[in-house]
Parts: C-alpha cells; structure tokens; sequence
C-alpha cells in the first residue's frame, strides 16, 4: 500500500490520467491528418562523401494513402511512388515502367537514404502490432516526455521492438528507436522542428540514422506544408501512375 | 652373349608365357597412358574454364578482394579503356577483358493480362495484374561485358541454348542463364526492367536476346549486359571492376604477371596470378591432389597386375633355376637371364602397349569422353561436359617407364630369391 502510494506520487498527473495506450493512441491522432499538401526534400549525408539532395513534392490522404513526384535532380526527375494502404509502387519515367514494391523489395533504401520502403510503409496502427507501456519519464531537447516500450505480439513485424519519445504538451514524438529482435538498435529516427499549423503541431524535420551504415544519416525536410485541404482522388489513382507528370 | 641367346631362346622356347607376361606389360602401359591423357585433359580442361573467369592475371582496385562478396562499386578500376590500351602495348599481352560485376534486380512484365482503361471497369475492381501487368521480380548476380571480347575469350556464344548473340557492342541487350530465364519467365525477344538502387534509382529495359547453359546452377541464374549499358545503370564512368588479362597460356602467367608489374598501368591496382585467386587456388591445390591420388591409383592397379604375373612367370621356372646353378652358373647371371628376358618382353610390352595407349589416348583427344550433365552441374564452376584427353611426350615417358621397371623389379626378386637356395632344393620345387 506505502510502496503503491509512492509510485503514484512520483509519476506526473498527466500520466495518471493517461494510459499507454491512450498515449500512443493520441500520438497517432496527432500526426494523422484528413489530407496534407507539401514540398519535401531528401538530404543523405554520408560521411566522407559530399551529400546529396533530391526535392519532391507530396499529397497525402489519411495516414496511409500518398503520392509523390520526385522534381530533381534531373536524373531523378519524374519519379513517382503512390502508397495505397499496404501497397506500394514506383513509376519509372525513364522506362515508363511501375514497379510494385514487395517482398525483399521492401528492405532497400529510399534513394540512397537511411529511408527504407519498409518504413515508408509503416502503418500508424502501432497498437494492433505491438503491447504498449511507460517505462518513464525524460527531458527530451528540454520538452518533458513519455518514454514508450512498445513490444511486438507477433512475428513479422517490422522491428521487434521500439521505444518512442513523446512530448507530455502536445503528443509529438520526438525520437523513435528500433530494435531487432536480438536487440540491436536498429534505426534512430529523430523528429525535430515542430511547427503549429492551427491547433495541430507537427514535426517537419524528420532525421533517420540507419545504425547499420555507418556514419550515415538522412533528413527529410517538409515544407510549404498545408493539411486538410482539398486533395483530389484522382492523385492517389494506380492508373494515373503510369501518365504524364 | 651367351645369356642374350639364351634369354632370346627361353622367350621363343615358351611361346604362350611370353605372349602372355608381354600382354601384362602392354596392358598396364597402356592403361597407364590413358589414364594419364584423361587426367591431363581433365586438368586441362578446369584450368582453362578457370583462366576464362580469371584471366590469366587478374587486376582490380586494392581494396576490391575485402569486400568482393557484396561487389563493391566504390573500388574499382578507372579509366580502364585507357588502362586497356596501355597494357594491350605490353609484351606478351594478347587480350585484355572489362568487367564489371554487380547485384541487379530485373523485372519481367507480362502484359497480357492488362485490362485496358477503354474496357470501362472501374480501377477499384481490378487487380494490380490487371492494371500493371504481371510483374516477375528477381534479384541477380549480373556482369557488364564487353560483348566481342566475352566471346573470344569466354565462348560464351557456344553455350547459348536459345535465341542467339549481340547485335552490336552496345546494343541494349542482353543474355541471361537457363535458371534465371526459368525463373522470370522469359524466352529471346522478351523485354526485361533493370533497376539499381545504387545512388537513387536507376533502370534501363534491355532485350533479352539469348538464354545460355553453362552446364553449372550457380552460373545459369547470371546475367550479362554490356558494359557501357552497365556503367550508365550504375551510374560508373569509365570503370570497372577488373580487367582480365590473357597471355599466350594460362601456363605462361608468371612471366605475364612480372611484364605487368615492370608497368607504370597497374600502379595501384592489386594484381593475381589466377591460381592465386582465393577459392581457385584452393579448389586448384584440391584438383592437384586428387588428379595425383587417381594416377597413382592407376599406377598401382597396373602394376600390381604386371608385378603378379612377373612373379609367376619367375617362380615357376625355379627347376631351371636350379639346373642354371648346378651347371655351375654363377648366381649374378643367373639373375641377369632373368633381368634380361624382363628387359626384353618389358620392351616389347612397352612398345604393344604404348601403341595401344597412343591409339586409346588419340581417340580421347579427338572424341573426348562425356561426363552427363548431372555430373557437373553442381559443381562449383563451370566444366564441359565433354572432357578432352591431352597427350604429351612425358605421359609417354612416364608410362612406358613404368612398364620397363615393374617388369625389371618383377622379375628381379623372385630370381634373386629363388637363386639364392640350393641347387638341389631349387630343382626339388614343382
């Protein structure tokens, strides 16, 4: 009774309130949007190398719906990747080809990035996946935050496992890490530069360091960002792929 | 002379037993010298499939070997057609070959089953094979060739099974392996998506223009593109992964390799012997032993047959034996009759016996001998299913040696043995 006395007053009032899932459920709320419009780029540094970066633009509809045009440089030109629910495919201009992006397909790198499509894929539905809970409280790039431990329940998830940084104010994750199964870290995936547009925050600076290319890290940087406007289907149509820009 | 007339009178005398011991002898040069045309051709043969995917020596960057099982792109030879012509300038260089190894996914679509817009079906009834086509995906070990040059020194034109070769040097077209076309899907004519995910994404569509059989799993699910098509889908300039260089014969590849390295071209670039290259100098220095293993298997089996019918021949004459002695001739030429009929029915083995084996061993150098395909399908590199006997002087030389000296030894201890008893006694034995 002493002991369980102490652990509630030590925890904060918010995480009282919340549960796990609550919290990873608003999380997901949070970065979830009816439609978003952008431009984006793509900066892969590599250590020793002179980085690289590639400029798109993006439509998005729900979480799992999204389109995107690659705008240079020229030799990527033309590009495109539509992701519908699960499915993913890649339009080639050069060859005007689509490529449906399956299987071991899923394990390659986004351009080049620490990006793979595997994580471009990844649904915002982490509790059907995975067993949820606190495991503390940290400070974060001087926000408070929940520390999430997010286990998988079965196999054939993505990572194994994954502890999630979220902000206690606004339920912005921060950082996410995820491990193997063995429990090697993986992946670092920072989110940084939160904007407010409205009453929704949103991070626009996503940093990925895949731990397995050494001295490696890729920045995916949003901007001219406007969500729940008007998006129309056709955008997300498998057969407009295959047209003209 | 006396003992030439007699050991010349004994032969003739025992007609059936000369006859016989000379066809023991003949036998066993003769299967000896097959054996070892075999042998050679077969040695022959793995060693040359070796220096066409080796060169006969091999260059490429410095720090290619530690990473080669993932075909590292980051190290390899630049400006290798300016290399190529400033080695082609070198003594004892006859041809040098471009590679370039890499991973490629490839893409066949089958456009069959696409539902055309004007059919009216709305997209949300129809499948991604019904929109897109049937998409075949497989990644493969893929090598950018320079088409004229793989052909000479390759041959692999001779191991096409369908379709045919290049139509040019940088045609954008393509041969793949049995397996791998198999796999895809595809025959000649088909157009296959290739894709590298090196530095973003790159593709190019190239025509499949002919599927080969190399006889081997591993090598059937290769591709080969040419290399100027290679270099543009990896985004290379002007590099390689090694450049292949061939002397007269693989044999000569000391003397090419010290021409080589008395050359400002290869600064900087890591250069091999091809029996030094990792796993072929193992499977060579296992080859070796086991080539070595089976001639002297054969060695054995053919002297042990001459030697018993040497001993017979010998100890069977121990009454002669001893009438020989006790007419008062010493045991020294006693034992010389005996070495001498052995010297001259051995010669006369040698000489049946190394006509035979020559006639054997031309007839496999001319027609070879036909392994199956299952008996070298597995193996770790590509061999003819068609194995070619190598005859040389010293094959000769050694198998009629053997002959003269299994037969000379043969008779040489039981004469000894049986002279060094009693008259009496020796003439006592049956």
């Amino acid at each position: 009774m002493r002991t369980t006395l102490v652990i509630t007053l030590l925890l904060p009032a918010a995480a009282l309130a919340l549960t796990p899932d609550e919290i990873l459920q608003k999380m997901d709320d949070t970065m979830t949007f009816k439609t978003r419009v952008g431009e984006a780029s793509l900066t892969v540094e590599r250590a020793g190398q002179a980085s690289e970066t590639r400029s798109l633009k993006i439509w998005g509809r729900g979480w799992d719906d999204s389109f995107s045009i690659f705008q240079s440089p020229a030799r990527d030109k033309g590009i495109k990747y539509l992701k519908l629910q699960k499915s993913l495919y890649m339009y080639l201009p050069r060859t005007e080809k689509v490529v449906t992006i399956s299987g071991h397909l899923l394990r390659q790198s986004i351009m080049d990035s620490d990006f793979s499509y595997e994580d471009m894929l990844e649904s915002r539905a982490l509790l059907a996946d995975y067993n949820v809970k606190v495991t503390g409280e940290e400070t974060l790039g001087g926000e408070k935050c929940w520390v999430l431990d997010l286990t998988a329940k079965r196999e054939g998830v993505s990572y194994h496992r994954r502890k999630i940084w979220v902000m206690q104010k606004n339920f912005v994750p921060l950082k996410v890490e995820r491990y193997a199964e063995s429990g090697l870290l993986l992946k670092v995936l920072t989110y940084e530069k939160v904007v407010a547009f409205g009453a929704r925050h949103f991070p626009t600076r996503m940093v990925m360091q895949d731990r397995l290319r050494k001295g490696s890290r890729s920045v995916f940087q949003l901007d001219n960002l406007q969500f729940d406007v008007p998006v129309p289907d056709a955008m997300f149509s498998r057969r407009n792929l295959m047209k003209g820009n | 002379m006396f003992l030439v007339r007699y050991a010349l009178r004994n032969l003739l005398r025992h007609r059936i037993r000369t006859a016989l011991t000379m066809l023991a002898v003949a036998l066993a040069v003769g299967l000896v010298l097959v054996g070892a045309t075999f042998l050679a051709g077969l040695g022959e043969n793995v060693m040359t499939e070796f220096t066409r995917i080796t060169g006969h020596v091999r260059l490429r960057h410095a720090e290619y070997e530690r990473e080669s099982r993932f075909a590292p792109l980051d190290y390899t030879v630049s400006h290798w057609r300016e290399k190529r012509e400033q080695l082609l300038g070198l003594p004892g260089v006859k041809r040098v070959q471009a590679r370039l190894s890499f991973q490629v996914l490839l893409q066949y679509t089958d456009e069959s089953t696409i539902v055309p817009e004007s059919a009216g079906i709305p997209e949300d009834k129809l499948t991604d094979e019904q929109i897109y086509g049937r998409q075949v995906i497989e990644f493969a070990p893929a090598l950018g060739i320079e088409p004229e040059g793989e052909r000479v020194s390759n041959q692999l034109d001779r191991k096409l099974v369908r379709g045919g070769w290049y139509s040019s040097e940088t045609a954008s077209e393509m041969l793949i392996g049995v397996e791998l076309a198999r796999r895809l899907g595809v025959s000649p004519g088909d157009k296959l998506l290739l894709l590298s995910m090196r530095k973003g994404v790159a593709d190019a569509l190239l025509t499949v223009m002919g599927v080969f059989d190399t006889g081997n799993k591993m090598q059937n699910r290769f591709c080969y593109v040419p290399i100027g098509a290679a270099e543009q889908l990896l985004q290379l300039q002007d590099e390689a992964s090694e450049l292949l260089v061939f002397g007269d014969s693989y044999k000569d590849a000391d003397r090419l390799r010290e021409t080589l390295a008395s050359s400002p071209v290869v600064s900087g670039l890591e250069m091999m012997k091809w029996n030094e290259i990792g796993i072929f100098r193992l499977i060579t220095t296992i080859f070796t032993f086991i080539m070595s293993l089976m001639l002297s298997a054969i060695v054995i089996v053919a002297s042990v047959g001459l030697l018993n019918t040497m001993l017979m021949t010998v100890l069977e004459r121990q009454r002669e034996i001893g009438v020989l002695l006790a007419m008062g001739l010493s045991r020294g030429r006693v034992v010389g009759v005996f070495i001498l009929e052995a010297l001259l029915f051995g010669i006369a083995g040698c000489v049946i016996g190394g006509a035979l084996g020559v006639a054997g061993s031309l007839y496999l150098v001319n027609n070879g001998v036909t392994l199956g395909a299952d008996a070298v399908r597995n193996l770790p590199m590509a061999v003819n299913q068609t194995i070619y006997g190598v005859l040389t002087p010293m094959s000769v030389a050694f198998s009629v040696g053997i002959g003269l000296v299994v037969a000379v030894l043969g008779a040489l201890w039981p004469a000894l043995r049986a002279s060094s008893i009693q008259p009496i006694e020796a003439m006592r034995k049956q």
